[in-house]
């Protein structure tokens, strides 16, 4: 194998690996395949084609003698992390604007790929602000808002223990949304809050499927309809979830 | 009251970009956005001009302020548009839409579901008309605010 193929095949482990991480942590389909593009380019292969959907990635590269290259890669719908997209997205700038080295850009891309999300308390912290506020703005009162917020910690908890036991993201969604109504259900029956149904809303609203479904429009309006559909599907499908859990529990107890 | 209303809804943009993993430098962005949205929202509310217009004029003004901050700190729009639309989008319609079905409410089910139906086209409506705007626009008030270099549609 010549050097120049050697470097060639490099590079395009590297197109690979950045659509990975794009397509692993919720970009857009357009962004996707904009970036490897960008990065081929910028590094010298010039007829790179690529095709995504939202569970995969297919491209092939051609050299001077045919096909170079052809990958499949399939990526399992995971979750939303904006900061690796941010970073990937400035490594293929950078890669544009002036020369880096492929093996230098390798290591950058493979830090990224394991970069530590915020620690699990602040997680917890988040989705007890996050349930808190969104029960306020819901219509909710004060009372409301504090059940609200120790409810959604308390969901954190439960959601984070839930990713490092892996069980998969529908049972973790009825799991969640379950427990929360039993325990809205306690707490009103105590008499400590005022609207019950805006306490269920307010505290199940970190799983409420609302990335999904912003992402799965804006495939829409980029013409990659299949992903639009699976991440719409996907959407439907967790609020289903998340509707289950919240539906018997409140069939039972009621 | 309104203060507090959307007090809240800065403080919930603000949750789900720690949830999102957004970088902390981003966070007040975020939050100006999601308020912003909300604002509008309750204000076209007021002047009852029905849900579906209210919901189409907060997602103009949420996705263009994710535009131009974009333009200011150079990253990718995603960033400031996911937690950004947070408020408005019908996650809790999908939610209750699917509650009704499960308690055999089916009036009321598709009453949820014609108005999640309403708020996610009116949503659409709005990511594809600003989207599709040149980015030079943005551009302009993104220079206005600060001078920076060029900027393209996956910012």
């Amino acid at each position: 194998m010549s050097t120049m193929e050697y470097e060639k095949n490099k590079v395009f482990k590297i197109v690979v690996l950045a659509g990975e991480i794009l397509l692993s942590n919720g970009a857009e389909i357009f962004r996707v395949e904009d970036t490897m593009l960008r990065i081929a380019n910028a590094y010298g292969i010039k007829d790179l084609e690529s095709f995504v959907i939202a569970n995969g990635i297919f491209v092939t590269a051609e050299g001077e003698e045919g096909l170079l290259k052809f990958k499949i890669k399939y990526i399992p719908t995971g979750t939303t992390n904006l900061e690796k997209i941010e970073l990937v997205n400035h490594i293929s700038r950078e890669i544009e604007l002036k020369h880096c080295e492929v093996d230098e850009t390798n290591e950058k891309l493979i830090k990224i790929l394991n970069k530590k999300t915020y620690s699990p308390k602040a997680q917890i912290a988040a989705y007890g602000l996050g349930s808190g506020s969104f029960c306020y703005f819901l219509g909710g009162d004060i009372k409301d808002t504090v059940i609200s917020c120790l409810l959604g910690i308390i969901l954190g908890i439960v959601m984070t223990t839930a990713n490092t036991v892996k069980i998969s993201k529908m049972l973790s969604n009825i799991l969640g949304s379950a427990i929360m109504t039993i325990l809205a259900i306690v707490v009103y029956n105590l008499g400590l809050g005022n609207h019950i149904d805006k306490i269920i809303i307010g505290s199940i609203i970190p799983l409420v499927p609302g990335v999904a479904f912003t992402n799965a429009v804006r495939d829409f309006m980029e013409n990659a309809y299949i992903s639009g559909t699976v991440r719409m599907l996907d959407s439907i499908l967790i609020a289903f979830s998340i509707a289950l859990g919240v539906g018997v529990v409140w069939s039972i107890m009621r | 009251m309104i203060i507090l209303q959307l007090f809240s809804a800065f403080l919930g943009t603000i949750a789900f970009s720690i949830l999102f993993n957004v970088r902390t430098r981003y966070f007040i962005s975020c939050g100006i956005t999601g308020t912003f949205g909300w604002f509008v929202y309750l204000l076209a509310y007021h002047l009852s001009s029905g849900k579906m217009i209210s919901n189409f004029l907060a997602a103009v003004i949420v996705i263009s302020l994710s535009r131009i901050f974009a333009v200011i700190k150079h990253c990718p729009i995603t960033i400031f548009l996911i937690p950004g639309i947070f408020p408005l989008v019908p996650g809790a319609g999908i939610y209750y839409t699917a509650y009704e079905l499960t308690q055999c409410n089916f009036d009321r089910a598709l009453n949820y579901g014609i108005d999640t139906f309403q708020t996610a086209v009116a949503i659409a409506l709005a990511i594809s008309i600003v989207i599709s705007l040149p980015s030079k626009v943005f551009k302009i008030v993104g220079d206005l605010m600060k001078n920076l270099k060029c900027y393209d549609r996956t910012y």
